[in-house]
């Protein structure tokens, strides 16, 4: 492992002034009594850039670090925001969870590089799903997905995502086992990921947590595609369009028959009630509005007095206090943070859908998140990732982003060690 | 005294509209340049990854004999038929849709044969399952023989 | 390095892409639905700061921090229902029609603490001060503006509300919480201006001016009903200026048999009417929706018809709309002026946004026309009321029976005949079979309190 001799100075400063402008910002538009009220989160802002550049410059050497700087970028901002809330305060809370989920995405990164050794624990990780699944049914309370450890409470099912994303993942000679089930020539991989994701659709209907379920669906939806194109491209386009107007009849199928609060999520007009059902969009909506493009000011928003309004209506907060603009930059930094492995692109297969079924996570979270505090779909308790306030998220979307540097920076080494010795004996 | 005066100021500056919008301006312009900084040296990273990558894959690329086109080898497992689909193709007929497969780990490339009906060939020996490959092999899918060689660097 | 990647990573960035444009679609969706709709979510925010609403001389007539420290306890008495207020149970009000432009809200900047905007409005407080307490003990209503430029002057509706105090809603009086000009009522009488009006667009002047009927107290009509007049003894034989001034009935339902139904219901259209269901052009003042006129006309030999067409039977019109006819009379013209409340606005960086103009509609009659009823109105006001109401106006009463005659309600519409001091007025004193309070004390004092 050595070090990629590139300088980083440049990009280490521009995060650090990145965050001194969103500090100075604070100062100068926002609600605090004196300028102390401010200190405890420019210290962490900065001391977490500076330690976190120190260690990963002489301690923790890598060959990239781009996505190490842009989630240190990300994480300083979403303290800011998480800490402006209302009025301005330090988010200790949220700053833990942050770095715990920069540590995650090292651990992660390092786990998954080499693409091989997860392939040669494939089988474990569908146990590791199967604890999941019997952690979230049996131990949380009936129907919920939250264990509660002293005050800290765990959601299970989160930590499914990553498991998933695995899974989802695969290389090409994975794909080549296959066997003739009735008609298609189908991997046994691709069966135990379709009853792995069966197991979760169940869980998670059960569970009534359907803000998750597109999620998984959407990484399902990606790996499935991925598979069925390519090696065996045996389906043609008019077969891909059957299949296609198949799943929508199916997810269609599915609204009409789903429970009758599911429906009534489906088809709310929240201007008829606003203290009602629609009460927390018709207020997130209302804040957009209030806080229009360039905000009221950080520390002078009012949400923060609505339910979830630093986890499912975060997108609105922001808006309120930040304005429309500034809002929009969290949807960009997710973006750059799925820009960058097109950018070094992966060298395996098994890392480029790995990286696809991440994207579709991070997208269709974001997409449910935004989209459905705005009313454009039915609103879902998901949380963007990142930003809203949450440790299981937190940490889950850590793990994810360390998958996508794994993609930037992988190794290709066999864990078997006859091969090794094998190579020893050709070198000498 | 001065925070007073400061407090002054920040209250007059405020009543401003422009002051929101150069604030916003300046956030927004700050995280663009950053990003895009970001994004340079991830080009960066890039390469140094290209250089790294040569370096595991042995600097090996594949050479069709008989247009001379190189096909470079740059992803872990390289596909090998005639379908479409194929990452290098071959439209010969005696090479199966999905013929065989080149992979790489530890600086080694072997060969993988997936089933073809004409059969993949090292240096005119069949491959039952798999076969490693060395600096200038023939390979044969079906009557189709490529090279795979080291590159001039 | 200028390597073919291989398809399949691709193929799985491909779908990256896809999946991120299909989001980025949806951004685009969601940022047009909050760029369309930002106006009508803060119709629903409670969080927006109102500015104050001014009248002509710069007194309060809406204050958002209003109480009863800062303002003498029925400072918003006369003006409640017309000015409203900020708690979102009033509606067709100025201020809830008008909540936009003084709610210290910009699409582009959001919603201001402390900005600046206001509403100036035409009204004149004390004046409209002065003609809520004249009605006493009555209930009723008195609009006035300026013909030549449609300024609102005084509009006055009683019973009224105390936005100070709203006290309980459920046992407020009836009517307190509209602002009675701009609604219907029954005109009574004060319909021969229109009647004569369509008389005078169908026969021409000369002829409506040569006809005479005699009234014996009552009147069968061609198919034998019965038409009183108010004068048991009858008015004898009159033209059309006496008729007027004796506002007799049966001289009216003569005349009106002797019109022809179909350019009689289109000059009722033309002016405004809803004639037997038809739509009545929309009529707004600065967003408050107002009530034009509606009656059912079908047989000119008819009971009910020549009863339409004397404000009775189910002749409705708003006071509002009975004082715009008279600015075409009063103007010798054949368009009506718009009245307007708010003279202008200001932004919530304090710039003017908004200055109203004179505008103006067509009256539905010529201008001909307007002047006939002009000299004959004129002279009505020289006959009956010039002395009581001290003004040179030209005037029609009504007495409007109401809830089947149990009731009466009486009213004056007119005109000021002087140039420089252009008013048009309607005024409607509710269940004042008594004669407690007149209709030409309360224009009287209405006027003098304008003209001050």
């Amino acid at each position: 492992m050595f070090h990629n001799k590139l300088r980083y100075g440049r990009i280490s400063i521009l995060v650090l002034m990145t965050h001194a402008i969103m500090l100075a910002a604070v100062i100068f538009r926002g609600n605090y009594k004196e300028i102390a009220d401010i200190l405890p989160l420019t210290a962490a802002v900065f001391s977490l850039d500076i330690i976190y550049m120190l260690v990963i410059r002489f301690f923790y050497k890598q060959m990239t670090y781009t996505t190490d700087y842009l989630l240190l970028m990300i994480m300083g901002c979403s303290v800011i925001f998480q800490s402006c809330f209302g009025s301005i305060d330090f988010a200790s809370k949220h700053y833990i969870t942050c770095i715990a989920a920069l540590i995650c995405c090292q651990i992660i990164f390092l786990l998954t590089r080499n693409h091989m050794r997860i392939l040669a624990v494939k089988q474990y990780l569908y146990l590791v799903l199967g604890v999941l699944v019997f952690v979230t049914v049996f131990l949380t309370g009936s129907r919920s997905m939250w264990i509660s450890i002293g005050s800290m409470s765990i959601q299970p099912s989160e930590f499914m995502k990553p498991v998933f994303v695995l899974l989802c993942a695969t290389s090409i000679m994975e794909q080549h086992h296959k066997k003739k089930l009735v008609l298609f020539y189908v991997s046994r991989e691709m069966i135990a990921l379709t009853i792995a994701f069966f197991v979760i659709f169940v869980l998670q209907w059960w569970c009534r947590d359907l803000g998750s379920l597109p999620t998984f669906a959407a990484a399902y939806g990606c790996a499935i595609i991925c598979r069925i194109c390519y090696p065996r491209a045996k389906f043609s386009k008019g077969t891909l369009i059957f299949l296609i107007t198949l799943g929508c009849l199916l997810v269609s199928m599915l609204a009409a028959a789903a429970p009758s609060y599911v429906q009534d999520r489906l088809s709310v007009d929240i201007w008829k009630d606003t203290y009602g059902d629609g009460y927390q969009q018709c207020q997130a909506l209302m804040a957009i509005a209030e806080g229009a493009l360039f905000g009221k000011g950080p520390g002078y928003g009012r949400l923060i007095n609505v339910a979830a309004a630093d986890t499912d209506i975060v997108f609105s907060t922001i808006c309120e206090e930040w304005g429309f603009f500034v809002a929009l930059l969290i949807i960009f930094f997710v973006a750059s943070l799925l820009i960058l492995p097109m950018i070094n692109k992966p060298k395996s297969y098994f890392h480029a859908t790995m990286i696809m079924s991440v994207a579709a996570v991070f997208v269709v979270q974001m997409g449910l998140n935004i989209f459905g505090s705005c009313n454009l779909i039915p609103f879902t308790g998901v949380t963007i990732p990142f930003i809203s306030q949450g440790g299981s998220s937190m940490l889950v979307s850590g793990m994810l982003a360390g998958m996508l540097k794994a993609g930037q920076s992988p190794v290709f080494r066999r864990p078997d060690s006859a091969h090794k010795n094998r190579r020893r004996e050709m070198a000498a | 005294m001065n925070e007073e005066n400061f407090q002054k100021i920040l209250e007059s500056l405020r009543s401003f509209p422009a002051f929101s919008i150069i604030m916003s301006a300046l956030v927004i312009f700050m995280v663009f340049i950053c990003v895009f900084a970001i994004f340079r040296s991830a080009k960066e990273e890039k390469h140094i990854e290209d250089l790294r990558w040569n370096k595991v894959s042995d600097y090996m690329e594949l050479i069709d004999p008989d247009s001379r086109e190189r096909y470079p080898l740059s992803a872990d497992e390289v596909i090998i038929g005639r379908h479409g689909a194929a990452d290098i193709r071959f439209a010969d007929m005696s090479v199966s849709r999905y013929h065989a497969v080149l992979c790489v780990s530890n600086g080694v490339w072997r060969v993988i044969d997936l089933g073809s009906k004409s059969g993949t060939f090292v240096n005119g020996k069949r491959v039952q399952e798999q076969m490693i490959l060395g600096d200038r092999d023939e390979i044969r899918f079906g009557t189709k023989a490529a090279i795979i060689r080291r590159r001039r660097v | 390095m200028n390597k073919k990647d291989m398809k399949c990573i691709k193929r799985g960035e491909f779908l990256t892409k896809l999946l991120i444009t299909v989001f980025l679609a949806g951004m685009c969706v969601l940022v047009f639905k909050i760029v369309t709709e930002a106006s009508f979510y803060m119709k629903h925010s409670t969080h927006v700061s109102l500015g104050c609403v001014y009248d002509r001389n710069g007194d309060v007539l809406f204050d958002p921090k209003a109480d009863t420290d800062t303002y003498s306890y029925d400072h918003f008495i006369d003006v409640g229902n017309l000015i409203g207020d900020d708690s979102g149970m009033m509606t067709n009000t100025l201020v809830s029609e008008n909540r936009t432009e003084l709610s210290n809200y910009d699409p582009i900047f959001g919603v201001m603490e402390n900005g600046q905007s206001t509403i100036y409005t035409t009204l004149d407080h004390e004046a409209n001060r002065t003609v809520y307490n004249a009605f006493g003990s009555r209930d009723g209503t008195a609009i006035a503006y300026n013909y030549k430029t449609g300024e609102i002057l005084v509009c006055v509706s009683k019973p009224n509300i105390n936005i100070l105090d709203f006290g309980d809603v459920d046992s407020l009086p009836s009517g307190s919480l509209i602002c009675k000009a701009f609604y219907r009522t029954v005109p009574g009488s004060t319909q021969k201006v229109s009647t004569l009006a369509a008389a005078i667009e169908q026969m021409g002047f000369d002829s409506v001016s040569n006809k005479s009927f005699s009234c014996g107290g009552a009147y069968y009509n061609n198919y034998g009903n019965r038409i009183d007049c108010h004068s048991s003894y009858g008015h004898g034989t009159q033209d059309i200026f006496k008729a007027f001034q004796n506002s007799c009935n049966p001289f009216f339902a003569q005349l009106v048999q002797e019109m022809q139904l179909d350019p009689l219901i289109d000059t009722y259209k033309n002016m405004g009417y809803s004639v037997n269901g038809s739509k009545s052009p929309k009529l707004e003042i600065d967003g408050i929706s107002v009530f034009r006129g509606s009656t059912e006309l079908d047989d000119v030999n008819n009971f009910d018809t020549q009863w339409g067409c004397m404000g009775q039977s189910r002749t409705e019109v708003s006071p509002c709309q009975l004082m715009m006819w008279q600015s075409a009379v009063a103007n010798r013209s054949n368009s009506v002026t718009l009245p307007y409340l708010i003279s202008y606005s200001k932004n919530m960086f304090g710039n003017e946004s908004h200055k109203a103009k004179t505008k103006y509609e067509d009256a539905g009659f010529s201008s001909e026309t307007a002047a006939y009823i002009r000299e004959i109105m004129l002279e009505n006001g020289r006959v009956k009321y010039n002395n009581a109401v001290g003004y040179n106006i030209g005037a029609k009463s009504g007495t409007a029976q109401i809830k089947d005659g149990a009731s009466e309600n009486n009213l004056l519409v007119g005109f000021v005949d002087d140039e420089s001091f252009p008013i048009a007025f309607c005024v409607v004193i509710e269940d004042n079979a008594g004669g407690y309070v007149s209709t030409e004390y309360i224009t009287g004092t209405m006027l003098s309190a304008i003209a001050n």
